[in-house]
């Protein structure tokens, strides 16, 4: 049997398309992308299946562009496979739901593998990719990137001054720190991260995504109280947490949005 | 910390930003800041220290790239302040068209890193200030290079001074080719090197011009050549010769006919190999100079003599100009007294019996000669309170329309016999050899006279390059022709130590 | 020529101290994109206002979306008699939209993009994960001027809103019934049954409200506004027909009506047979005459 992953994407596979699977040689396994183990899976993989569109953040979203981008490094000889509810969805990959019994076993073997996928016709849904670049774009209310630089640049600032040049505290709040208003930005941060961070639970990045989440959990509290309290600063721990979600934030970028400069990539 | 202080004018129309920076460099910049165009250019027309300008890609709370339309306008107007673009945007494209329109440097604010960003302001600041010092010190040698060939001028209109003029401009156009100039002391030997060098190839790159009988042999190789650290007493460290010097330029090789054989050799392999080696060195180094020589003495006679390779000659004659004596273009005596009292129009200047006597002299030692009769006559009219120069102010030798050496000029100087003694007197030269010295010596002295025994004066009118060349050549004839010196008080009160009649 | 844009929201302005007025738009490209509050209940005087307020302001090609609150009066009958104004050919497109209850897109708590806040402002303070977030589309208020962005996203969301509400409910209708599969035929009165159970209630009522079934402050309507406002989304399709034709012509009104009648006969009534693919086809063929993006990025 060949092992082909099936992501729902919010939605619920009928049970037929497991049964059909199964009569083509197919076996149809759910994967849940919350687990960070989920790649592992692609090893051994014949094919992915993504339920197209997607849904969260109440609307349906088309994670595809995501999908491919991800596996042409990560398995290219796999085949990615839409299978949605329109009709007239021209590409060879693609899957009618409503039409299982059309397809033999030969169509599997007609499937293009992602590494050579012809260009995809347009989607419906969100267009994740373009929600993706937003994200990062260096300008503009939209990018969540930008507001996060902002308040890194404060606390780098900040930290600088505290360990390097020895600056009381009282003064560097007073001069950098207070007049940044980090309290103000960290919830401009937190308003265009839930803007966000629901669109991506049914893509590769969804894991990397939680971590970040979790990781400003952490700096929440400090934070919130604008930046007052000088010991995480001293000792690194405010900074350390930012510089990670940059890095984390960078690694998505590299390999989702077209290549940028970056003169510090660390 | 650095104690530089530059100045920097940030542009950007988010004011928290300027508050950021200024903070974190405070302790290694000054800063200024505008917050849109007409503020940056405010800044500009009323400040003009800074040293660089950070500049925002956008500007404004569009999307369009106002700041990058800015960067031409800036570099043009003003060319010395160097530009770093500050951006959010990191698409290649626009960091490319931004770097393209002038901006130095690129820095993004999604990361900034302190150390980073300090280095690359110091370094376009500094690399922009070390192009403006290069761009200002060439300006300074090509002025200074002007001057020289201005002080230099290659005068004259007779139909000899034309033909070396056309061939000197030719030959400029080969730039490796060997030339030799010969012609009598005085006849603008090194006026001719220059002009084949501000009209050739090599313009943009060194003259450098030598009088090879100025310097003791002694160090005679190690001037040309160089030296390394230590390879004889006194030699304190590493020095560059005059061949080092002139590389991609030319060198210009003055009395070439008092090299002894070590100097002919080197010069012959340089001539042959394109390489020399610095004294108490064991490398070669391999340059790239034009060798122009130029000697008043009969080269093929001292070939014959054995006192001059003819290796040697072979190589300096590939292209041999000869400048005439004064004498034999007369025509070009109004020319060149114009050019020295500075006015064309010599009725303003001298009368037509001073004229007149100036142009049936017979200039033995042609321009130099007549340059500094130009200055005794000058220094005369003016004791004497004169407006005009007359007959009465010109060096006496003239009025009397005989030179102090009597000319005994038997065919060419270059290429002539050495030519049958003169009768003899005190004054009276047994020999070329003698005969030139005491031109040079009246020189001197005369000079000595004038610059009011200030040796450093003279040496540089005679074109020496300090006090020791001249004392040198002092010696020298003292040495060769002790006799003369009797002419000579000033020369003997003023050096002593070496005349000792 | 870029056409003027205006958004009018009919809401309780004065409550909130904000009161009634223009607000404009700071870095639209589009210079004369505003935002128009007023406070008026439903009334003859407030249809006489909106008239003259609609008729102004779709001048010279310029188009304009009207939003009016529910709680002031508002339900569809007006909706009709606005988007039937007789205007001519020289006056842009007009669009109507009944919001209410923070379960529209124009409401920051359904969108951080959105317009709106809570009563009567255009700030909301939501709590996400625990923590209190606020949301502004106010970029100064002392220049009475709102972000592009937001006015931006609302105007595109309700430019798309009638085609991504359909979209929407056929994915989710043919999801549903896509469960039954191999199955693609039901037999009449089988879907019915299917819609009936609870865990599909909140489709059947959307079929409903699609096809004109759910009357202003019924039951049913009530409980479909607690749906939309339990997951903040809008569900209902206040007079889907009249929307269709006047912002996408009468082909697309007649493509609804054939839907609609298929659905009141087989799907929602023991008409006929239900074919899964028919429904599918006569979805896409509405879809086809609704032109436009079903969602912007």
């Amino acid at each position: 049997m060949r092992i082909v992953l099936l992501v729902e994407g919010g939605r619920r596979a009928p049970q037929a398309l497991f049964t059909q699977c199964a009569e083509w040689g197919i076996e149809l396994q759910r994967i849940n992308l919350e687990q960070d183990d989920w790649t592992n899976e692609l090893e051994k993989a014949y094919g992915l299946m993504l339920m197209l569109p997607t849904w969260g953040a109440n609307a349906y979203l088309s994670p595809v562009a995501l999908w491919q981008q991800y596996l042409q490094k990560a398995a290219p000889d796999i085949r990615l496979i839409m299978a949605s509810f329109q009709s007239d969805f021209q590409h060879s990959n693609h899957l009618d739901i409503l039409r299982l019994t059309d397809y033999s076993t030969s169509w599997w073997e007609q499937c293009q593998l992602v590494g050579h996928m012809e260009e995809l016709p347009p989607l419906i849904g969100v267009d994740l990719s373009e929600k993706l670049s937003r994200f990062f774009a260096g300008h503009g209310q939209d990018s969540i990137v930008a507001v996060l630089s902002r308040i890194r640049l404060v606390v780098q600032m900040a930290s600088r001054e505290l360990s390097k040049m020895d600056t009381p505290y009282d003064e560097i709040y007073r001069d950098l720190v207070e007049p940044a208003e980090l309290a103000q930005k960290w919830r401009e941060w937190r308003n265009r991260w839930i803007n966000y961070y629901p669109l991506f639970e049914h893509t590769p990045i969804a894991t990397r995504l939680k971590q970040i989440a979790k990781q400003t959990d952490g700096v929440e509290a400090w934070m919130a109280a604008g930046g007052k309290d000088e010991e995480p600063l001293r000792d690194g721990s405010i900074l350390q947490v930012l510089n990670e979600v940059r890095t984390r934030l960078q690694q998505i970028e590299n390999q989702y949005v077209v290549q940028k400069l970056s003169h510090t990539y660390r | 910390m650095s104690s530089k202080n530059y100045h920097i004018l940030i542009v950007d129309d988010d004011t928290e930003f300027h508050q950021q920076i200024r903070y974190a460099f405070r302790r290694q910049f000054l800063f200024s800041g505008a917050v849109n165009e007409q503020q940056l250019f405010q800044k500009l027309e009323e400040e003009s220290d800074f040293d660089l300008l950070l500049l925002d890609l956008v500007l404004d709370d569009t999307e369009a790239k106002k700041g990058l339309d800015l960067i031409p306008q800036v570099v043009s107007q003003y060319p010395e302040l160097p530009v770093i673009i500050v951006t959010g945007d990191r698409s290649i494209d626009t960091v490319v068209t931004a770097m393209k329109l002038g901006a130095k440097n690129f820095l993004v604010k999604d990361d900034f890193d302190f150390d980073y960003w300090e280095q690359r302001f110091t370094e376009v600041i500094e690399g922009s200030k070390l192009k403006q010092e290069n761009r200002e010190l060439r300006a300074e040698v090509d002025r200074r290079r002007a001057l020289e060939n201005e002080a230099y001028p290659f005068i004259g209109e007779s139909p000899q001074i034309k033909e070396i003029k056309r061939i000197l401009k030719l030959v400029s156009e080969e730039p490796d080719v060997t030339v030799l100039i010969t012609g009598e002391t005085g006849t603008g030997k090194e006026v001719a090197a220059r002009y084949l060098h501000a009209h050739g190839a090599r313009s943009k790159g060194a003259f450098q011009a030598v009088n090879l009988s100025a310097i003791q042999d002694t160090l005679l190789e190690s001037t040309l050549f160089g030296h390394k650290k230590g390879a004889f007493t006194g030699a304190s460290r590493d020095m560059e010769g005059y061949f080092s010097q002139a590389n991609h330029g030319i060198l210009m090789l003055d009395e070439i006919g008092d090299i002894d054989q070590n100097i002919q050799i080197k010069l012959l392999r340089f001539l042959e190999t394109k390489l020399i080696r610095p004294v108490g060195s064991d490398q070669d180094i391999h340059l790239d100079v034009q060798v122009v020589t130029a000697t008043h003495r009969d080269l093929s006679a001292a070939v014959q003599q054995g006192r001059f390779r003819a290796d040697l000659f072979q190589r300096l004659k590939a292209m041999v100009i000869e400048l005439p004596p004064l004498r034999a273009r007369r025509d070009d005596i109004p020319l060149l007294l114009g050019h020295y009292f500075q006015e064309p129009d010599l009725s303003k200047v001298m009368t037509e019996g001073a004229l007149e006597a100036m142009l049936e002299y017979s200039w033995i030692g042609n321009i130099r000669e007549l340059k500094n009769a130009v200055s005794y006559a000058q220094l005369r009219a003016r004791i004497q309170d004169k407006k005009l120069i007359d007959e009465r102010c010109l060096p006496v030798e003239i009025l009397n329309s005989e030179p102090i050496i009597p000319v005994v000029m038997q065919g060419n100087p270059a290429g002539g016999e050495m030519g049958a003694a003169p009768a003899a007197s005190p004054a009276s030269p047994k020999n070329i050899d003698e005969e030139h010295a005491l031109i040079d010596l009246d020189r001197i002295e005369k000079l000595l006279i004038q610059k009011n025994k200030v040796k450093k004066d003279v040496a540089i009118a005679i074109g020496l390059e300090n006090t020791d060349n001249l004392r040198y050549r002092i010696k020298k004839h003292f040495d060769k022709h002790p006799h003369l010196f009797a002419n000579f008080p000033t020369i003997s009160q003023s050096y002593r130590r070496i005349v000792k009649l | 020529m870029i056409k003027a844009r205006t958004i009018v929201v009919v809401w309780s302005w004065n409550r909130s101290g904000l009161g009634e007025g223009e607000w404009h738009i700071a870095g639209s490209n589009h210079i004369e994109d505003r935002v128009v509050c007023l406070d008026r209940p439903a009334s003859p005087n407030a249809l006489d206002t909106l008239t003259e307020v609609l008729t102004d302001y779709s001048r010279d090609g310029g188009e304009v979306m009207l939003f009016l609150h529910r709680h002031h009066g508002y339900f569809q009958d007006h909706l009709k008699s606005l988007i039937h104004l007789p205007l001519d050919d020289s006056h842009g497109q007009v669009q109507c939209f009944l919001f209410g209850e923070g379960a529209d897109e124009i409401y920051l708590t359904s969108n951080a993009r959105g317009l709106l806040g809570t009563s009567g402002t255009f700030t909301a303070n939501m709590i996400f994960e625990g923590q209190q977030v606020e949301s502004s589309a106010i970029a100064s208020g002392e220049r009475r001027e709102l972000k592009a962005s937001h006015f931006n996203y609302v105007w595109q969301a309700y430019r798309q809103a009638l085609r991504r509400r359909i979209y929407e409910l056929k994915e989710d209708v043919l999801a549903t019934l896509a469960q039954a599969l191999p199955d693609t035929v039901f037999a009449p009165g089988e879907v019915y049954q299917v819609l009936n159970l609870p865990v599909n209630r909140v489709l059947l009522l959307r079929l409903l409200s699609f096809v004109g079934r759910i009357r202003k402050h019924s039951d049913l309507a009530r409980e479909i506004r607690t749906f939309e406002r339990n997951s903040n989304r809008t569900l209902t399709f206040d007079d889907c027909g009249i929307q269709l034709e006047t912002t996408h012509g009468q082909a697309a009104a007649e493509q609804h009506a054939v839907l609609a009648a298929y659905i009141l006969r087989n799907v929602l009534a023991k008409g006929g047979e239900v074919s899964i693919l028919e429904l599918r086809e006569k979805f896409e063929e509405l879809l086809l005459q609704i032109s436009g993006l079903t969602y912007h990025s």
